[in-house]
């Protein structure tokens, strides 16, 4: 049990995070300005990435570590995940209170919230079962749309929440409706018993498999705002306050992203899953193309540089969907299981990163309660306030993945992984490039506002603060310095991914096993290093 | 111990990049003071880290001759079999330039802080000029070819930006775009180059695994033309930056820029950085006779024409930036004769004297508020002491009278052209397999109906390819003398232009406006001191190179043989004393003449003598002071039809097919698209929600 609870550790800090500040925000006098909550939370988050870290180094990299009776699990998958959402919660933290403060809606509530989301981000990517998978997004999606329309007194913060909050009701529905089949199937709701389910055909339950897999799926297309789930998506971030929207950016996709591998790989396959109509990999391959060059092209149109961001989110979450779905057959264990590369886990946190320090950087025109991210009113930015234009256009290089960027590095990683997969990807990798190009005209056309427009008459004022110029700052940086090192992310990025099959391999020695009546043995994981690239 | 002094060699690289930057970053915020001190200390430490590393390699070689300091910094890239480190290798050459770079660099920081000191952009030269150190000592430091071109490149752009200093002044940026394009075709040799390298040689340009590639005779590529061919790319490149012909134009354009940049960039580092290429990679050289004797003569040409335009200039820094052209090529014709010691010598006792007349001439240039023209000084010598007395020096020192450091330097190079030959014995049974190879290639092809020639044809061949190698080798041996002979003559130039300057400077009568006169001041401390440090050096350097005693008190080659042992095994020869001494009394004599020429002309001012002979040998006198039209005519035959191309190219490719076709049409047609996909998310929930439940259709066709 003690274990168990050291294997939680940055879950459990976080939630003391949100309960402390939930506790004690009420007894201070109102009178006496929230920001404060800022830097806190930001050591708050700060101290569970290092108890993520002291896990990631002294845990056993072979194995998962199961805690709870195999519902949640410290493996390098999850700490990965976990750091990466704590990481954003921390500068999200950071590049808030100034913000909020401007906003007139620096209360307490709102650090507590992101302390909750980003505990929620934890469950789920720590989950090993779909009841915590569910618990974690329950949290995290309430918490967030509860940000999302935290400016309540802004009718389009207010509309944003509640669409986001109407659409995601009806995605968790599915997802419940979804695991209820699971359930009827495996007769379990972890993780390994639906994969040991799920080892050979199941003739007469392919219907309901099917359904299963069409309404989890359906959900998480959803949560990462895949065509065509996204619609909520530009609405939600172009009325979210700019810090939030840049968490939501960041942080919840993730959370999703990292769940939804785990799903993928470790609970959704085997023989049952390709003997299904049609592959799943190639749906959800269609899925990514048409989700990357639906957001990039209604992109290109925009005037706003937050509703920008929106369909650029869009995009590249058909980008990660690529990279989650071309998937390598495991030699060791048959065709019907997959390798997962370290380009998924890469890739988002070049993403995160830069989408972080684009908003970051954006919420600095948030002076005086407005949030002017039009064309005209982003014009003389990067004069006026120097590190914040830089900061955006650095961000902005990162996600458009120009050298030496950390987003380079990304999309190149993402694009080997997808041929690697195989002759069938050469069209999507194809896709995939041609997007990046559609997609650098619109990065740089907000460059192009803030850098080259003419100013205007009037003087703006810009927030500047001293906790927000970190923010930007240590984003920044990230995205420069992984940029010209890469490779020690790369490696844990790859041990992340490569977590996932010791898991699999274990359900899948579990059934031969028992179909041969034979006691299981200790398994012996294979080594991780099996899949790191040279 | 080792390692720890190979430690050193990251500090000494990066410190100046590390004051650079901060000068780049936060020099306009802080005080003139800051800039100067950071900008100085940084090259002063690297200096005296320098100092130490070659201390301890001196102590090091004394154990075992192979030694050198290596540092392993990360690894760089690896591509394949290809694989390039960030690593700095501190051997005998390289510690020599070492000293050269950090020590001359910190003289003239010193110098600029009084030079620069009114000038509005000094900490954005402070920042160049600590960026320059960083990518000389890349240059010289990097342990192979890679990192030596990333200095090279380094240095390039930092000189870009030096020259075009004052770049509100349209000439000066001009002149800095100059020097920068020529540089280019160049490097376009150069990278080549490195690639042929890089595809024969195991994949890998680094020196020690060169070294050990070219000495083993069974790598040897297919014929003695691939290594020829290698090395002429290599030598464009190197022509380029040393300012050789064809390529010498940017230099005297480079003069620009501020005094003290001429003086350590475009005099005593960087230009020599070609020679230092080509004697680091000796062991590569020797191996093709044919480009060597190419090298020696582009620098015989260079020396005396650059020298022939230097005798009748009369800007001050032109003088002197045409007689750096001609030492560039003295140096080339001791690389290009398998010299490598002699040429590295006189890289090394040029930068002082030549350091030291550039800064000499600043300070003249700054006493009389920024006068340049020769015409107008005279006299000065009253004025200015100290600039007078290093100058004065200075002067000798390159004319090459004794016992001044150019004297040593240059001697070693023309007794080597005339005593070096290459070992045609050794050359041969290095390239046996090569000529085998080639031979049964020839036999083949010859054989039309694919039966296997015998082994007697193949022979035969073989020894015909051979013969055939052997003597065109020999058929090179005149063209040492031809080379020695312009050798001589430019030094004979180089004593009356270089006294010529001195006499019009500083003696006879001062033919200026007398507002300037009065105003005429010596050189301060910070100027007078950097003087001094290399004007003693130009007296004292060449004593490390005494040709005496059958060598026996000759450090330099003693210092360097462990560098260029490859290259003493494939060219050899020597004189016998009395032929030494006798060229020796040769090149004194010419100095001499030079000298005594030029006080008879010009001692007393300007003489009527002297404009005599220029109006009666007045097309020469114009061809020369038109510096023989090259600039024109490169105008005519490249530049104007280069431009003529690109404007054509410009407007039939670039704006109508690849602008309006493939890079406009197909924008404008993604921005409607984009327009009617934006219809559809018109803010309406129950769309929606009707998108989901489409997807959701979407997906259960596709599975179910």
């Amino acid at each position: 049990m003690l274990h168990d609870i050291a294997l939680l550790s940055p879950m459990i800090i976080l939630l003391f995070g949100a309960l402390f500040t939930l506790v004690v925000d009420p007894f201070l006098p109102t009178a006496t300005p929230r920001r404060f909550w800022g830097p806190f939370g930001a050591l708050i988050s700060g101290a569970a990435v290092l108890a993520t870290a002291a896990l990631w180094v002294s845990g056993n990299h072979e194995m998962q570590t199961p805690a709870f009776a195999a519902h949640l699990s410290a493996s390098r998958l999850s700490l990965f995940f976990t750091a990466l959402t704590a990481v954003c919660a921390l500068l999200t933290h950071l590049s808030s209170p100034a913000f909020m403060d401007e906003q007139d809606h620096g209360f307490g509530e709102f650090y507590a919230l992101l302390h909750f989301a980003a505990f929620g981000m934890a469950v789920m990517v720590a989950a090993e079962s779909l009841i915590t998978l569910f618990i974690g997004l329950e949290i995290m999606s309430l918490s967030v749309y509860v940000l999302a329309a935290f400016k309540r007194t802004s009718l389009a913060s207010v509309e944003a929440g509640l669409k986001y909050f109407i659409m995601g009701s009806v995605a968790s529905a599915m997802l419940l409706y979804g695991m209820a089949f699971l359930y009827g199937i495996a007769g379990g709701t972890t993780y390994v018993e639906i994969q040991r389910a799920l080892v050979v055909p199941k003739p007469g339950l392919d219907l309901w498999l099917g359904l299963a897999v069409v309404l989890t799926m359906g959900a998480f297309l959803f949560k990462v705002a895949a065509v065509p789930f996204h619609m909520w998506a530009p609405d939600a971030y172009e009325g979210a306050p700019t810090p939030v929207a840049g968490f939501m950016s960041a942080g919840v996709k993730a959370a999703a992203f990292g769940a939804l591998l785990k799903v993928l790989y470790a609970a959704l396959a085997g023989g049952a899953i390709d003997s299904l109509h049609l592959s799943m990999p190639k749906m959800l391959a269609t899925f990514a193309v048409v989700t990357m060059t639906v957001g990039n092209i209604a992109a290109l149109r925009q005037t706003n540089a937050k509703r920008i961001l929106g369909f650029s989110a869009i995009a590249h979450a058909g980008y990660l969907l690529l990279g989650c779905v071309a998937w390598v057959p495991d030699g060791g264990l048959g065709d019907h299981y997959h390798v997962a590369g370290a380009a998924v886990p890469f890739y988002l946190v070049g993403y995160a990163l830069a989408s972080l320090a684009v908003f970051a950087a954006l919420s600095v025109v948030g002076k005086g309660g407005q949030e002017l991210t039009g064309q005209a009113q982003l014009a003389g930015l990067g004069r006026r306030y120097p590190l914040a234009g830089a900061v955006l256009t650095l961000g902005l290089l990162s996600l458009a993945g120009v050298p030496p960027t950390l987003g380079f590095f990304g999309k190149l990683e993402l694009l080997h992984e997808v041929l690697r997969a195989g002759d069938q990807y050469v069209p999507h990798a194809v896709l995939l490039v041609l997007n990046s190009v559609v997609a650098a005209y619109y990065y740089l056309r907000i460059t192009v506002w803030v850098y080259m427009k003419p100013e205007g008459k009037v003087e703006r004022e810009y927030i500047r603060d001293r906790s927000l110029t970190w923010s930007m700052s240590l984003a920044a940086l990230a995205i420069l310095c992984v940029g010209i090192l890469p490779s020690r992310l790369m490696r844990m990025a790859a041990f992340a991914g490569g977590a996932v099959r010791p898991q699999v391999a274990r359900a899948h020695l579990d059934h031969q096993l028992e179909v041969a009546g034979l006691k299981p043995p200790v398994v012996k994981a294979a080594a991780t290093e099996a899949v790191l690239p040279r | 111990m080792d390692t720890q002094v190979s430690v050193l060699l990251p500090i000494i690289v990066l410190l100046p990049l590390l004051g650079g930057l901060w000068n780049g970053l936060f020099g306009s915020r802080t005080s003139r003071q800051t800039v100067y001190v950071v900008g100085s200390l940084t090259v002063l430490t690297s200096f005296v880290l320098s100092a130490m590393v070659f201390w301890h390699l001196r102590l090091a070689v004394n154990v075992n001759p192979d030694a050198a300091f290596r540092y392993e910094l990360y690894h760089w890239i690896a591509a394949g079999s290809y694989s390039f480190d960030m690593a700095f290798l501190a051997d005998p050459l390289s510690a020599i330039m070492l000293l050269v770079v950090t020590g001359v660099g910190f003289l003239v920081h010193l110098y600029s802080t009084a030079y620069m000191n009114d000038d509005p952009g000094y900490a954005r030269y402070f920042a160049y000029l600590n960026l320059f150190v960083f990518s000389m000592l890349t240059l010289v430091l990097g342990k192979n070819l890679a990192m030596l071109f990333i200095g090279w490149e380094g240095v390039g752009a930092c000189s870009y930006l030096l020259i075009g200093f004052w770049f509100k002044d349209m000439d000066k940026a001009e002149a800095g775009q100059k020097a920068f394009v020529v540089n280019r075709i160049g490097d376009i040799g150069f990278v080549v180059a490195i690639f042929l390298l890089l595809a024969f040689a195991n994949g890998s340009v680094d020196y020690d695994s060169l070294r050990a590639h070219f000495s083993d005779s069974r790598h040897v590529l297919d014929d003695p033309n691939t290594i020829t061919a290698i090395c002429l790319l290599l030598f464009v490149g190197a022509c380029g930056k040393s300012a050789q012909i064809p390529l010498y134009v940017w230099l005297p354009d480079a003069m620009a820029g501020p005094t003290p940049v001429s003086a350590l960039i475009h005099a005593a580092t960087m230009v020599t950085a070609g020679v230092y290429m080509i004697a680091r990679l000796n062991f590569l050289f020797v191996l093709s006779p044919h480009a060597m004797t190419v090298v020696m003569i582009v620098g015989a040409i260079t020396a005396v024409m650059a020298a022939s335009i230097g005798l009748v200039q009369n800007d001050i820094k032109k003088v002197l930036a045409y007689s750096t052209v001609s030492q560039l090529g003295y140096m080339f014709i001791a690389v290009g004769a398998g010299a490598f010691a002699a040429g590295v010598f006189h890289l090394f006792t040029h930068a002082f004297f030549k350091a030291c007349l550039f800064l000499g001439a600043g300070a003249v240039i700054h006493g009389l508020h920024h006068e340049q023209d020769i015409r107008k000084m005279g006299g000065l010598h009253a004025k200015m002491p100290v600039v007078r007395w290093t100058f004065l020096l200075s002067c000798i020192a390159i004319a090459g009278l004794p016992p001044l450091a150019g004297f040593f330097s240059k001697d070693a190079i023309l007794a080597e052209t005339v005593a070096l030959k290459p070992d045609v014995e050794r050359l041969e049974k290095y390239y046996e397999h090569g000529f085998e190879r080639r031979a049964q290639y020839l036999a083949f092809a010859e054989k039309k109906d694919g039966e296997a020639p015998d082994e007697k044809a193949i022979a035969a061949k073989t020894k015909e390819i051979k013969e055939k190698y052997v003597a065109s080798v020999e058929k090179l041996a005149p063209l040492r003398k031809v080379a020695f002979g312009l050798g001589l003559l430019a030094a004979l130039m180089t004593a009356f232009y270089m006294f010529r300057l001195y006499f019009m400077t500083f003696h006879g009568q001062y033919r200026g406006d007398h507002h300037t006169w009065d105003h005429a001041h010596d050189a301060p401390w910070q100027m007078g001191l950097p003087l001094m440090i290399l004007a003693g050096l130009a007296v004292v350097s060449g004593w490390l190179g005494m040709p005496f005693g059958g060598g026996k008190f000759n450090l330099w080659d003693k210092w360097l043989e462990p560098v260029l042992a490859r290259s003493h095994d494939l060219v050899e020869g020597h004189l016998t004393p009395a032929v030494e001494y006798g060229l020796m009394g040769l090149s004194v004599l010419v100095a001499a003449t030079g000298v005594g020429l030029a006080w008879s002309w010009y001692g007393k001012g300007p003489s009527t003598q002297a404009a005599g002979l220029a109006t009666s040998l007045k097309p020469v006198h114009n061809a020369l002071l038109g510096k023989y039209y090259i600039d024109e005519l490169y105008d005519t035959i490249v530049i104007r039809p280069l431009r003529a191309v690109s404007q054509f190219l410009f407007h039939l490719v670039d704006r109508a097919l690849i602008d309006l076709l493939a890079v406009r049409g197909p924008g404008y047609a993604l921005l409607g698209v984009s327009q009617l996909g934006s219809l559809l998310q018109d803010g309406n929930v129950q769309v929606y929600l009707l998108g989901m439940v489409a997807g959701l259709a979407m997906l259960a066709w596709y599975l179910i």
